[in-house]
């Protein structure tokens, strides 16, 4: 599987090596949010399932939040996003990452989106 | 997004623009545009935000009735506003919580614009509605037909010069108000706003003028801002918002008024009319007070305030704080986060009251709490609390006492508390000697710097003669000399002195009195007052007395009303309610505000004063005191014009007519035939201090015109009684020794001196013009009749124009102007021409000096450094002092 995956929460998720990957949220979400100011991320270690929060993410006027997009461990923290949350703002999907992780169940990543279809979903959306 | 939505007739120009669109009450609103929240935010606090806030609800109340339809269903007094003022107010339930807060414009006497929140529009037209009288006051709904927008910020006033005629704008005052055509229709300008910046408008131009309106402002330099910044910067100036500050608190019941500090001026006291919500109200305001004097002993729990708002702060953290988190302290719940955000703030670069927002910003989570009210910060300590988020998580934050200073121009963030200051450590004798030995050459070195090196141009300082100068540090400097008239004693008795050894002092002090009454014609004078400040002071409360003499043992009433220079036009702070007036003037019942009366200045020259417009005025308010005289003096004051109508209109022998003083601290040395004479055009009283125009050292005097068998014969007691016990012990024997010497000089040299003065002023004011400086003041009339000389810059450039001007060892100070927000936003420079004319500089000197002046100012290409020794070879043609014994 290449290429970025996408939860209907607007997170993504790019696979690295077989069950290691990066996520971080969508430039659809960034733009919701506005100008971030504020990321709290979690402890390396931890184990966090599909769909539970993994780092808080917020602007001014809203909190937003990174939930897992599948399941696993996280293996190491984007540190940089602390003193440049805004990061996000301006490669949300490059230099914005949010953690790495190690996948603990890769079929989950089956009931994610493609690009195409994350594409379709938020059009619906505005 | 939902096409029932609401959209202002900006909504295009919004969508158009990267407007981020958001629902908002029922409305369409750019919470923000491609410049984001925080450079949205910056953009106010440096320079001028632009915001549509035509999503509010504008009702129009009209007709005989609306003021007392008004007076019922808001708190705040809308009988205290005149024509063309503005204020903030509630309506309130009747358990004393909020149906909405509001702002009210009064545009005529039948005429009022009320403005409400966007999402309480219907509820409050209904509950308006359901008060209206049967007749008498029509209520409009007319927020389709009139725009609404904010522009805030210091160079708000500059953008909107740019856009309207700079003369039509409200008074340089909050809360003042101001017509004029735009664009085929009526433009309201309103002196307020929503982001605690003190240099702020709203405009109301019809619907059909919106678009052109907000299309100049942005030409002219304003930055549009959307919600996002507008919330956050009244969060950060600690204003409330219904919904979070006002309304339903979380446990269902109404937040009370006076949870908010600002109800304290925005419900009235006044006993007469009853309105909404009065009672609870009162009872409000009673335990307010109480708990701020800490005297409420009622669990919170049981009263009627159990929170109070107070602002919230975060100094370590990044952390946005949001509504709804918990507070604790000492482990117990103790309130709640009413409205968080996190706030961006400049830099600021250099120090004090000049330093200037720079480029750089920083964040900080800031908020406001509902905190159990026997919680309170104090000015010099905060108050330590944690504040629980939705997860669990805990942050350490500040109750704080503001988180934002409104000092004009440049607002700042509160930065934590004071650090305790130095004491100077104790040191054997051989260090003391050794630091004393500096001091004193640091001394000498100041003195030399001062006298023949710079060139010193401020009117409110002069030097001494080296006679005065040692009579001035004589014995008598050292020693007390207390006495007073004991009328019991007898009319013509001897004073009763208290302490021996005075009969030399006492005797040169009748002396002083016989010189001061030959210098000026007064038939008294009281000279222990040691400056211009306490002689103001001791003739209130000489005044005040006096106006009381029929009332013993009963508290002393205020003097009713005062008619003062207002002190952006001039006015000093000796004769202000924030200064040396404070404890002597009454409330005025009606607006609930300081009984002080301003002089109107005439509409083409606002350092004059319009005499028929200031009898005009003491004919309605009747004040017990008229004070002439302001430190920004041009011209003399109509005194004989005023005098003469005081004296028809009340009689001249009614002991209830007004005093009429004159304030003449600076021109004091320039009373006379040569400029003024106010005690030959019947002023009551001259006060003045003794080191500006005048020759002595650094005292003050009341002169007088009354005399045995005057009206105010019994006035002129007291103020004996209050110089002395009332304001001094010990009244500086030293110094009023040398004023007697300084007097002898006056009365010598008046005749060379006085028009030399006044010469020089107007040769320099033409000069300086001729130079390519803006000088104040009426060029055909020769700019000044005075010493002094005023230059006007760009917006705000005072400061660093007097900063140039020292740094080339010319000394002035910066003057704020009649149009300026404040003394930190000056805008030109105030010099006076009285110290140099004593070093013997006569008018072709001030010409000369003058290209000098401007070059230091305008040529931006050299540091002002850079002349500093042309400066030093000037001053050196003139050390030696002129007209001294």
């Amino acid at each position: 599987m290449s290429g970025l995956r996408y939860t209907e929460d607007h997170e993504w998720i790019l696979i690295e090596d077989d069950d290691v990957a990066l996520t971080g949220i969508t430039h659809y979400a960034q733009d919701q949010l506005g100008e971030l100011v504020y990321v709290g991320l979690p402890s390396v270690g931890t184990d966090i399932v599909q769909g539970e929060t993994c780092a808080e993410i917020e602007s001014v006027k809203a909190a937003g939040e990174l939930k897992m997009p599948v399941g696993g461990t996280v293996l190491e923290v984007n540190e940089s996003l602390v003193d440049a949350p805004e990061r996000i703002n301006s490669d949300p999907t490059g230099e914005g990452w949010v953690v790495r992780i190690r996948i603990a169940d890769s079929s989950e990543l089956e009931s994610l989106m493609d690009e195409e279809a994350y594409k379709e979903y938020t059009k619906g959306l505005s | 997004m939902d096409e029932s939505l609401g959209r202002t007739v900006l909504h295009d120009w919004h969508e158009s623009h990267d407007g981020k669109m958001v629902p908002f009450a029922g409305w369409r609103m750019p919470v923000h545009y491609s410049t984001g929240i925080i450079a949205e935010h910056l953009a106010t606090r440096r320079r001028a935000g632009l915001f549509d806030v035509s999503h509010m609800g504008r009702f129009r109340v009209r007709g005989p009735e609306a003021e007392a339809f008004l007076q019922r269903t808001l708190t705040n007094n809308a009988a205290g506003l005149s024509p063309l003022e503005a204020h903030y107010t509630f309506i309130a339930n009747e358990q004393g919580g909020a149906v909405d807060d509001a702002y009210l414009y009064r545009l005529g006497v039948e005429d009022f614009l009320l403005v409400v929140n966007a999402g309480n529009r219907d509820i409050d037209r209904s509950w308006l509605e359901s008060h209206l009288p049967d007749r008498g006051v029509s209520l409009e709904d007319e927020s389709e037909a009139i725009a609404m927008i904010a522009l805030q910020g210091p160079s708000a006033a500059d953008v909107l010069a740019q856009v309207v005629d700079a003369r039509v704008l409200p008074e340089n005052k909050r809360n003042r108000i101001s017509i004029t055509p735009f664009e085929g229709g009526d433009l309201v300008i309103s002196r307020t706003g929503y982001t605690g910046e003190s240099v702020c408008f709203e405009l109301f131009p019809g619907r059909s003028a919106a678009d052109a309106l907000w299309d100049l402002l942005v030409k002219a330099g304003a930055t549009p801002a959307g919600l996002g910044a507008r919330d956050s910067l009244r969060l950060e100036a600690g204003l409330p918002l219904y919904g979070h500050e006002l309304g339903i608190g979380p446990d269902g019941r109404d937040i009370p008024l006076f949870a908010n500090s600002l109800a304290r001026f925005a419900v009235r006291t006044s006993k007469a009319e009853d309105f909404i919500g009065r009672s609870a109200l009162q009872e409000q305001r009673s335990e307010y007070e109480r708990i701020l004097r800490c005297e409420l002993k009622t669990p919170p729990a049981e009263r009627r305030l159990t929170h109070l708002v107070q602002p919230l702060a975060v100094f370590e953290g990044r952390r946005p704080l949001r509504q709804g988190w918990r507070i604790v302290f000492s482990g117990e719940e103790v309130g709640w986060v009413s409205s968080g955000t996190m706030v961006p703030y400049p830099i600021f670069q250099g120090d004090g009251l000049m330093a200037r927002p720079g480029e750089e910003h920083a964040m900080r989570p800031i908020g406001l709490a509902l905190l159990r009210s026997d919680l309170q910060p104090a000015s010099d300590r905060p108050l330590h609390v944690e504040v629980h988020d939705d997860r669990g998580n805990v942050m350490e934050a500040q109750i704080v006492e503001r988180n934002f200073w409104p000092v004009s121009p440049y607002g700042r963030p509160f930065g934590g508390f004071e650090a305790p200051a130095d004491r100077i450590v104790p040191v054997p004798l051989s260090r003391a000697q050794s630091a004393a030995l500096q001091l004193r050459e640091s001394a000498a070195e100041n003195h030399r710097w001062r006298r023949i090196d710079c060139i010193n141009l401020i009117p409110s300082e002069n030097c001494i003669s080296s006679f005065v100068e040692e009579l001035s540090i004589s014995d008598p400097a050292g020693r007390y000399n207390e006495h007073n008239h004991l009328r019991a004693l007898g009319v013509n008795s001897q004073e009763v002195r208290y302490y021996k050894g005075t009969a030399y002092s006492m005797a040169k002090e009748i002396d002083l009195i016989a010189a001061l009454r030959s210098f000026f014609g007064c038939r008294g004078a009281e000279v222990r007052v040691i400056s211009g400040q306490m002689a103001n002071d001791t003739v209130y409360d000489a005044l005040k007395q006096f106006r009381n003499r029929h009332r013993p043992r009963r508290t002393a009433a205020p003097l009713r009303r005062v008619l003062v220079h207002d002190l952006n036009k001039g006015g000093h702070l000796s004769a202000q309610v924030g200064g040396a007036l404070k404890n002597y003037v009454a409330h005025d019942p009606q607006t609930e505000r300081p009984a002080v009366d301003h002089f109107p200045a005439q509409p083409d020259n606002p350092y004059r004063i319009d005499a028929e417009g200031t009898c005009d005025l003491i004919r309605k308010g009747r004040p017990d005191l008229v004070i002439f005289g302001r430190s920004v003096i041009l011209h003399p004051e109509p005194v004989a014009e005023v005098v003469d109508y005081i004296h028809r209109e009340f009689g001249a022998d009614n002991p209830e007519r007004p005093l009429v003083m004159y304030d003449g601290a600076h021109v004091l040395g320039l009373l006379g035939p040569h400029f003024q004479d106010p005690i030959a055009q019947g002023a009551d009283i001259v006060t003045g201090s003794t080191h500006k125009t005048f020759f002595g050292p650094q005292r003050g005097v009341i002169l007088t015109t009354i005399g045995p068998g005057h009206v105010f014969e019994g006035f002129w007691r007291f103020v004996a009684s209050r110089t002395f016990p009332g304001h001094v012990s010990n009244h500086h024997p030293g110094t009023l020794l040398g004023l007697l010497g300084a007097t002898l000089e006056m009365l010598h040299f008046r005749n060379e001196y006085q028009p030399q003065v006044v010469a020089n002023a107007r040769a320099f004011a033409r000069a300086l013009s001729e130079a390519g400086l803006a000088v104040e003041g009426d060029e055909q009339s020769g700019f000044t009749d005075t010493h002094q000389v005023l230059i006007r810059g760009p917006r705000g450039s005072g400061n660093e124009m007097a900063d140039r001007l020292e740094s080339g060892n010319i000394i002035t100070n910066p003057q704020a102007f009649y149009d300026d927000p404040s003394f930190a936003a000056a805008s030109g420079v105030r010099m006076g021409t009285q110290e140099m004319t004593r070093f013997g500089m006569k008018e072709a000197d001030f010409e000369a000096l003058a290209p000098l002046v401007a070059k230091i100012i305008l040529d931006r290409n050299s540091p002002p450094e850079a002349w500093r020794e042309e400066v030093v070879a000037f001053r050196r043609n003139f050390v030696q002092m002129r007209y001294h014994l």
